[in-house]
This record gives structure tokens, sequence and C-alpha cells, in this order.
């Protein structure tokens, strides 16, 4: 009780609940920007939490974080670019929204979907956070593998028009993650003695290439046959008749990311896809996937917020942070003189419940954030085209040098920015390449320990009842139009013969 | 409103001002303005958090604002790439631990190698333990030589990643011991360690502190002496395999930088390590302050680098 009391006094101190605020503004507004992301958001705040005191340094570090994960959703409905890689997959279903001039609705799905999956799974972490550490440390490399090929049906779900070019958009994606430091034997693969590729091509700049700049490209060709989408619409937020229907999806979707935040070493990105793989199997809408359906915005929002809070569970009670981003939590909070780790919720319960109070506040200024902000991030829509995508090209150029300050960046973003037009030109849907590129180094890497660990035996792999169960609702998914096909005929003709 | 930002502006600039001229005699010259920190890892790690406690340090001895810029990526090669390439001013200075430069050159091609660089001085070093999963029956390096002498192939040990510090020193130890015990590689200690907490493989090596932060029980320590934060765990020499293990590392810059700055530099950096306020951040990053000067460093850096050249030729090449 007197930890709660003096948690209650520290959140508020002015001093946090202004950095909190702030936090969660420019949160939004970097994670918006494509190119700048979490890490890049986290890292310009790390110095000033030499200055501020405790309190402040946490409230300010937590607002970043929610608001630059949902701040990739804006850019991702408006302009069909992830602004953060956390959002490649709300791209999926939001822009298609938008195109079909449901703008403010898509803004409005994607901010309650992510306020909705930070505070269910705020409350989860401050309930359950010793307990789901503990499953966390269930997950061996073999028990990943098994959750990589699960995310990687999502390429299915994507590639409804064109399932041929979509596995092998898929495949190049798998591929092109592969260049640079094997991870078993730290031989260099595929780097035709650049020594650029040496350190592989980084996702950032894969990432915005292919989207961002290939949809310059695209609109640039598109403008020659005249047909400009003009998309008017202000933020919207869904009824509430709505949101009771889709409530269950809501609910799952922050589920699976507080689940998927917990583990260590999957990150928000693969989360909002293998969110999105599961609504696609198990959603009444499943169908209308990938043509602007809000059940796949919200299994991506809701998701990929979820993560933050899930996220800072290995961290604080494991010690052992999920992400890179987590990383740099912890890195300062180590600095704040704070150790996490099983003892940090004995020896400093205060601090902890404090951490998980600015939690939900950060995710309440973001909702309402988000909601000031989003007409904003709207408007720009209306810009002179040209002008939006000369814009779109600076921020692009900028973002990704800033992160690394190495010009090959800047390299793999024009290739792959014309390597995205190319595909898109000859009827290959974008999104599978992310997805296989994102996935690729978790389902390489644990597939290959697995082994190692089980001294070359695939066997081993189906020792785990956690693997075998995520393998058998993979093969569910994938068998599953078939077998209905199948049930359908039986049916079909038990009715004829009689 | 646009004229209360300049005089704010002005107001600030005349701030500096005076507070340039508090600077001590010798900054007069070097440094004339920031000089950046590279770090070759990301924002957050314990690189990064060792390499901005001490630019803290470096700033108020040096008298002008030195500022981490971190590039990473290829396990450091591409920060000390960059490093390498940078002007050689004394304004650009890498903070790096050591592997990047005396494991990775050894692995593949770098466009940089121990030539590259001017060596400031080595300020931080931490030993390595071996740790083992929870429930594990060994408690100390006779009992797991023996039981993978006679199950060989069946132990699994974990580390940061292939040609990481902790592999090259385990294979060394593993080479002294004659067993065989296989490596399972980790992208990093924070998925490594999880997995020896949940038990997937038997042992890891790594950093000591890693280890006593989270109560996990050791069976060696690399050192010469025992530590205080792993009580009770016997260093590896005492229990007859002579080696000692750490990760270490320190400042560095681009071949010929002017004597001036270097100067300047090798008395900053032996100022920082002699200070509290770096003992302690380094303290609670679970390493400490092992100050080393720029000759000694170097001939450390060459021959850890012959050392682990060798380890990799047998361990890395010959394996696949």
């Amino acid at each position: 009780m007197d930890a709660l009391l003096s948690a209650l006094s520290m959140l508020a101190a002015p001093d946090a609940l202004l950095a909190v605020v702030a936090g969660t503004l420019v949160g939004i507004i970097i994670g918006a920007l494509p190119g700048l992301g979490s890490l890049l958001a986290i890292t310009m705040a790390l110095p000033l939490t030499f200055v501020l005191g405790q309190g402040a340094s946490v409230a300010l570090l937590l607002g970043i974080y929610c608001g630059s994960v949902y701040g990739g959703s804006l850019s991702a409905i408006l302009i069909n670019t992830p602004g953060t890689p956390q959002s490649a997959a709300t791209v999926l279903d939001g822009y298609p929204m938008a195109r079909r001039g449901e703008a403010g609705l898509a803004l409005g799905w994607a901010t309650t979907a992510s306020a909705f999956g930070g505070i269910l799974a705020t409350v989860i972490l401050a309930v359950a956070s010793p307990l789901l550490a503990r499953i966390g440390l269930k997950f061996g490399p073999v028990e990943y593998f098994a959750l990589g090929v699960f995310a990687l049906t999502c390429i299915v779900t994507v590639s409804r028009d064109n399932l041929a070019k979509g596995l092998m958009a898929g495949l190049i994606g798998l591929f092109v993650a592969v260049v640079g430091q094997d991870p078993v034997t730290g031989y260099l693969r595929y780097d035709f003695e650049v020594f650029d590729l040496s350190a592989g091509i980084g996702l950032v700049p894969f990432l915005v290439g292919l989207f961002a700049l290939s949809e310059v490209f695209w609109r640039a060709a598109e403008r020659v046959n005249g047909s400009v989408p003009v998309i008017r619409s202000a933020f919207r937020c869904p009824s509430l008749a709505e949101l009771r229907r889709r409530f269950s999806m809501l609910l799952k979707s922050s589920l699976i990311g507080t689940w998927i935040g917990t583990l260590p070493g999957v990150g928000a990105s693969s989360a909002s896809m293998i969110s999105y793989a599961e609504a696609k199997r198990s959603s009444p809408n499943r169908d209308k996937f990938g043509t602007g359906e809000p059940d796949g915005l919200i299994a991506s929002e809701a998701a990929n917020n979820a993560v933050t809070s899930g996220a800072m569970v290995p961290t604080l009670s494991l010690g052992v942070p999920g992400d890179p981003i987590t990383a740099v939590m912890l890195g300062a909070l180590v600095l704040q003189g704070v150790t996490p780790g099983p003892r940090l919720f004995l020896d400093n319960q205060e601090l902890v419940l404090f951490i998980f109070l600015m939690l939900f506040v950060a995710n309440i200024c973001m909702f309402f954030g988000g909601w000031l902000m989003s007409p904003l991030f709207s408007r720009i829509l209306r810009l002179p085209e040209p002008l939006l995508m000369a814009a779109v090209v600076v921020l692009v150029a900028a973002g990704t040098y800033s992160i690394n300050g190495n010009p090959f960046d800047l390299l793999v973003v024009l290739l792959a920015g014309i390597g995205g037009f190319l595909l898109r030109y000859n009827g290959f849907p974008l999104a599978p390449m992310v997805i296989g590129f994102v996935l690729s180094p978790m389902i390489e890497q644990s597939l290959r320990q697995g082994l190692l660990m089980n001294r070359g035996s695939f066997l081993g792999f189906f020792a785990s009842p956690i693997a075998s169960g995520l393998f058998l609702i993979t093969a569910l998914f994938l068998l599953w139009p078939l077998l209905s096909r199948l049930r359908k005929r039986v049916f079909s003709s038990a009715t004829v013969k009689e | 409103m646009l004229t209360i930002i300049t005089r704010r502006i002005r107001a600030l600039a005349v701030i500096g001002a005076a507070l340039a001229c508090l600077n001590p005699a010798w900054a007069a010259d070097y440094p004339e303005r920031p000089v950046t920190a590279m770090v070759p890892f990301p924002a957050g790690g314990s690189t990064d958090l060792m390499a901005r406690a001490i630019a803290q340090e470096l700033t108020d001895s040096l008298g002008t604002n030195v500022v981490v810029d971190n590039r990473s990526g290829g396990a450091g090669t591409v920060g000390l790439a960059a490093l390498a390439r940078a002007r050689a001013d004394g304004y650009t200075v890498g903070v790096v631990p050591a592997a990047p430069l005396v494991n990775q050159p050894h692995m593949h091609r770098t466009p940089y190698d121990l030539d590259s660089f001017d060596y400031v001085c080595q300020f931080f070093e931490s030993p390595q333990a071996l740790a083992v999963k929870p429930g594990s029956p060994f408690s100390n390096l006779e009992e797991l030589v023996a039981y993978a002498k006679t199950h060989p192939g069946e132990l699994t040990y974990g580390s940061p990643g292939p040609g990481s510090l902790p592999n090259l020193a385990m294979e060394q130890f593993l080479e002294k011991a004659g067993v065989d015990i296989t490596h399972v590689p980790f992208a990093g200690d924070g998925p490594g360690v999880t997995a020896l907490m949940g038990g997937h493989v038997d042992l890891y090596m790594t950093m000591s502190n890693v280890i006593a932060d989270r109560d996990l029980k050791s069976v060696a320590i690399f050192s010469e002496q025992e530590l205080d934060t792993l009580p009770g765990v016997q260093t590896a020499a005492a229990q007859g395999y002579d080696m000692t293990a750490s990760w270490w590392g320190g400042v560095i810059a681009p071949k010929g930088i002017p004597d001036e700055a270097r100067e300047a530099l090798e008395k900053s950096c032996k100022q920082a390590t002699e200070s509290e306020r770096l003992g302690k951040v380094l303290d609670r990053l679970g390493t400490q302050a092992a100050y080393l000067g720029p000759v000694e460093f170097r001939a450390k850096v060459e021959a850890i680098s012959k050392t682990n050249g060798r380890l990799i030729e047998k361990v890395l090449k010959n394996r696949s």
C-alpha cells in the first residue's frame, strides 16, 4: 500500500506528467515520419535522462516508446508507408481503407486499437508480470522456430490475388535478409567482397525504400495517366456498435501482442504480423483482408502497442530486454541506478508500480494525442501531390541516414525503391517480401540453433509440445481451404445422392 | 515572438561564450569544438552505456562536449570501418570493446586492421564466467569436464555470437580440457541468457556481471582472483585450467591524430579512469575501470589478436 502511495505521488509530480505528455506527442511525430523509428526517438531522449530525475526520465521514455509505436500507423494508413517497422502489417488494410475514402475511420480504428492494446497489456503486466516471465522462459530456439513458421503463413493471407507471386516475393524477402554475417558460423554470405554488405541489409532502409520510395515512383508513373485519388477525411472514432462487434478481435490481438512482447527477441514487427496471421485465420471477415478490412488494422495495431507493455515484462522481471528498444530502456534504468531483475519487484516495488501507472497514462495520452494530431496528418494528404511526394523523398532520405549515418543505407533505399516499383509493376505484392525479411533472421537462427541442440535431428523439434502445437496450427491453417473444399464436396455429393 | 526567440538565442550565445572562457588553459587549441565518440554498437547496450559514461568524463576534462555517435552493424565492424575512415584530427574518437579489433578481422576481410588506429587507453575490463542452467548438477569445472568426457557432444553451451570473446574463450577452455561441447550461438546476451534460464542450453559463457545480476549459478570465473559478486565461484586457474578471459576495451582514434590532441586525450582518458563517478557507472554495469596506457593497450590488442586468430582458424574455419 505504501508502495502504491509513493508510486502515485511520483506520478502526480508535474515534471513526470509533463514528460509523459511531451514524450508521447514527440513519439507520435517521430513514429509517423518514415524512417525515424522508436529506437531513434528513445535514443535521442537518452541524454535528457542524465538531467531529469528518475520519475521524469522513465515517464519520458515510456511516453516516447508508446507514442512512436502508434505513430507509425499514421503514415502506414495515409501514405502506404509504415512509419516504423512495427506498423508494416498496418499498411495491408490501413492504406486500402484510406484509398476508399475512409482514412478518418482507419485512423480512428488504429488509435482505438493501439490504446486498447496498450492499456490491456499494461493491466496484464501489472497483474501477471512474474508469471509471464516464467512462461517466456519456456520458449527456446525450437519454439521460436515454430512461431516464426506460423507467422510466415501471413504471406498466404496478404497475397490473395496471386499466391504464386506472393510466395515468390516472400522468398525474395527471406533471402535478402540472409545477406551478411552467418548467425552460426560468423562467415560472410552474399557480400560479393563489398564491405558494406557484410553488415547485411538494414531493416529500415529496406522497408522505407520498398514502401515509401516505390510509392513515390508509383504515383509519379500514375500521374501520367491522370488518376490521382484525393482522400478527404477527418478523424472518426469507430461507433460503439462497431466497437462491440469487433471487440473480440481487439481483445485477442492485444493478448497476442502482450504474450509475444514477453518473449525476448521477437519484437513488435513480428508480433503485428503474427497477430495479423491469426486474425486472418479466425476473423469472420477474413475474406476481405487486404482490401481495407478494419479487423486487419485492429490485429496489427492492437498487437504492436500491446508489445510495448509486454516487452517490459522480461525487461523488468528478468533483466533481459525483449528487443533493441527495451534494451535502451533497460540501459536508461541502469543509469538511473535501478537494476532490473527478479529482485526489482521486491526491492523497488514503488518504481515498478510507477512504471505500470505511467504506461497506463502514456496510452491514454496516446489516444488523445492521436485524436488531436491525426487530422493534422490527414491534412498533409491534401497537399499538392508533387509537393507531398517530394517531402516524402526528403524525409525518407534524411530519416534513414540519421539512424546509422551510413551513406550505404541510402543506396539500399534507392535500390529497394526501384525494386519495389518493378515488383509492383509486374503485379507482385510487396507485403510478403517484408514479412519474409522481418521473420528470416528469427527463423534461420532458431532453426539452426535447434538443429545444433538436437544434434542435427529434425525430430527433436516435435518433442516440444509448444512447438508441436504451433506446427499443428500452421498445418491446419494452410490446409484449411483444401479441407473446407473437401468437406463441401463430400457434403454436396451426399445431398446429390439423396 | 520572433524577437523573443532571437533574444534568447543571443543570451544563450553569451552564456556559451562565457562558459568557454572557463576552460583549462591547454584546451585553448585542442579541442576547439565538440568531439564525436563513435560507438560501434547500438544505443542502450553495455558498450553504449559505458561510452556515454566516459564521454561525460571526457566532456568535463576536455572542456568540450563529447557526443556519442552510434554506428552499429556487422558485430562492430561497421563502426570501426567508419572510425578508420574518419579524419584523423582528434575530433573523432572511438569507444570500442575489443572484439571487432581482435576477432572480426580474422573472420573476414575488414577495411581496417590494427594499424589503422592510434591507441589512447584501455579503460574497462570485466572477467568472463561460465554459468550453468538452473538445476544443473555441475558445481565446478572438474564435474563438468568429467561428464563431458564420458558424454561427448551431449552438452551445449551458448555464447552471445559466433566469434565473440566469450565464444573464443570457451573454445580455448575446451581445448585445454580436451572435451567437446556443442556451441549454440545467440544474437547477443538477451536471448542467450534467457535460453540458459529456460534450460535450453546447458552452459553459457559471458561477462560475470550478466550472471551475477540474475542469480545464475556458475562453475568458474576466468579472472586472476575470485569476485565478490560471484561468491564461492573459484577461478579457472585454481581449478587447474590456467587461463583468463575478459571483456575489455578502450578509446582509440583514427591513425595519425595530431600530437596535441593525442596528449590531451591520453591525459583526459587517464583522468576519467580514475574518476569515482565513472567507477560507479562501470560498477553498476558490472565491469571495472582498468587503465592501460597507449603502449600497453596496443600490446594487449596485438597479443590477444594473435591468440584469437589462431583459435578462429581452428574452431570456426575447420568445423564447417
